[in-house]
């Protein structure tokens, strides 16, 4: 007997993302709308204010000029940038509590998430691929169906681990045979509840099976941050390595040890000057 | 960590310990300055986990345990006790009064002897 449906069931009880999230999201969204709406709704909220001023200043998403206001940071970034810093920071406090069944302690989920976001953006820049904005906020909630799965994965670790061992399939596969749901999939109808953008659907449903997205960059590159997020031994938990590596996306990017290598590196350094910034 | 320095010098000379070939080294060195005598020390590994990936290209893991190897002869050092590659995702133990190493993996914990 498998959890599916519980594990279905149960994403009614997580949280709607904060109201200002959708309302700005459906806004900035809309081609007629008036970006003072936005602002308006901004204001409302100093706290998000401050921590969206904080983000747009950071090294991680600007670049020398100063912006002091939130009309400025729509202005000059625009708002779909600002969007998904807002979701980025909104989904935070889901992945920064510890997660049971995988084993991960306070904040390592969320460590992960933004070590793969980074790491999009490290290939991206090595590689001279222009990245879409949906891309980091992609990387960011990938694995946030795990924080659906935990607990059913906490009573059943030891079936899952060598019914995976057994039949030599990964994780992923071993979730879905006994759970009757993967983590990937549970994110996916997460996001679909929380009614975000459908261009998030693909990286989340489909990051270990990059080959089935017909071709979409991001789910592409998610797969690929991911993988190199496990192998720097970042959230890694009871799961541990027992994910499968898509060769054919690895080669459509004409990746090489020593770019992944140097992938790794340099998302390290990056990830050592945001991690205060990111919560 | 990465097995080789040489991706990025300029890091290895800010972070050695970011780099097998670097960190290693670094460490012995620290150890032998503290006094640490070479016939005294007892080596153990663990570690070395890779993903499914039938090309290879990957296996950052088993490419920092061939390095550390090589590091550990030159060193004269040789290994007691080990506990490396497959999938699994290990934490290591060492309680400094007594020298005992435990692995826990899969949910268990093992002395590594």
């Amino acid at each position: 007997l498998n959890n599916r449906k519980e594990i279905i069931d149960k994403i009614r009880d997580i949280p709607a993302i904060p109201a200002i999230t959708s309302k700005t999201l459906k806004i900035l969204r809309d081609p007629d709308s008036d970006i003072k709406e936005a602002v308006k709704l901004f204001e409302l909220d100093p706290g998000i204010t401050a921590n969206i001023l904080k983000l747009v200043n950071s090294s991680v998403f600007s670049g020398e000029i100063k912006i002091y206001s939130i009309r400025d940071a729509l202005v000059r970034l625009g708002g779909r940038r600002i969007t998904q810093m807002l979701l980025s920071s909104s989904v935070s406090k889901f992945m920064n509590r510890p997660l049971a069944g995988y084993e991960l302690s306070a904040g390592e989920l969320w460590h992960s998430a933004v070590s793969c976001a980074l790491s999009m953006e490290t290939i991206a820049k090595l590689l001279n691929i222009k990245l879409p904005e949906h891309a980091f906020t992609a990387g960011i909630m990938h694995d946030i169906g795990k924080i659906l799965l935990g607990s059913f994965i906490d009573v059943k670790s030891e079936l899952i681990i060598s019914y995976a061992e057994n039949e030599n399939i990964s994780f992923p596969e071993a979730e879905q045979e006994i759970l009757g749901i993967d983590h990937a999939e549970a994110g996916a109808i997460l996001i679909e509840k929380w009614e975000l953008p459908e261009e998030f659907y693909k990286p989340l449903r489909l990051h270990h099976k990059p080959e089935e997205a017909e071709g979409d960059m991001v789910t592409e590159l998610v797969h690929l941050a991911d993988v190199l997020t496990l192998m720097e031994g970042i959230g890694t938990g009871r799961d541990g390595l027992r994910y499968k590596v898509s060769n054919k996306t690895a080669e459509k990017y004409q990746l090489t040890p020593s770019l992944i290598e140097r992938t790794i590196c340099e998302t390290k350094v990056r990830y050592d000057e945001v991690k205060g910034l990111l919560g | 960590m990465l097995p080789l320095s040489r991706i990025d010098t300029g890091k290895a000379r800010e972070t050695p310990c970011m780099f097998t070939d670097t960190g290693v080294p670094r460490l012995l060195q620290q150890m032998f300055s503290f006094g640490a005598k070479r016939s005294n020390m007892i080596v153990k590994i663990a570690g070395a986990s890779s993903l499914f990936d039938e090309r290879g290209m990957f296996k950052i893991g088993e490419r920092n345990y061939i390095v550390l190897r090589k590091v550990l002869d030159k060193n004269n050092l040789l290994v007691a006790a080990e506990d490396v590659k497959g999938c699994t995702s290990r934490t290591l133990s060492l309680f400094v009064k007594n020298g005992r190493t435990i692995v826990k993996k899969n949910g268990r914990e093992e002395e590594l002897n």
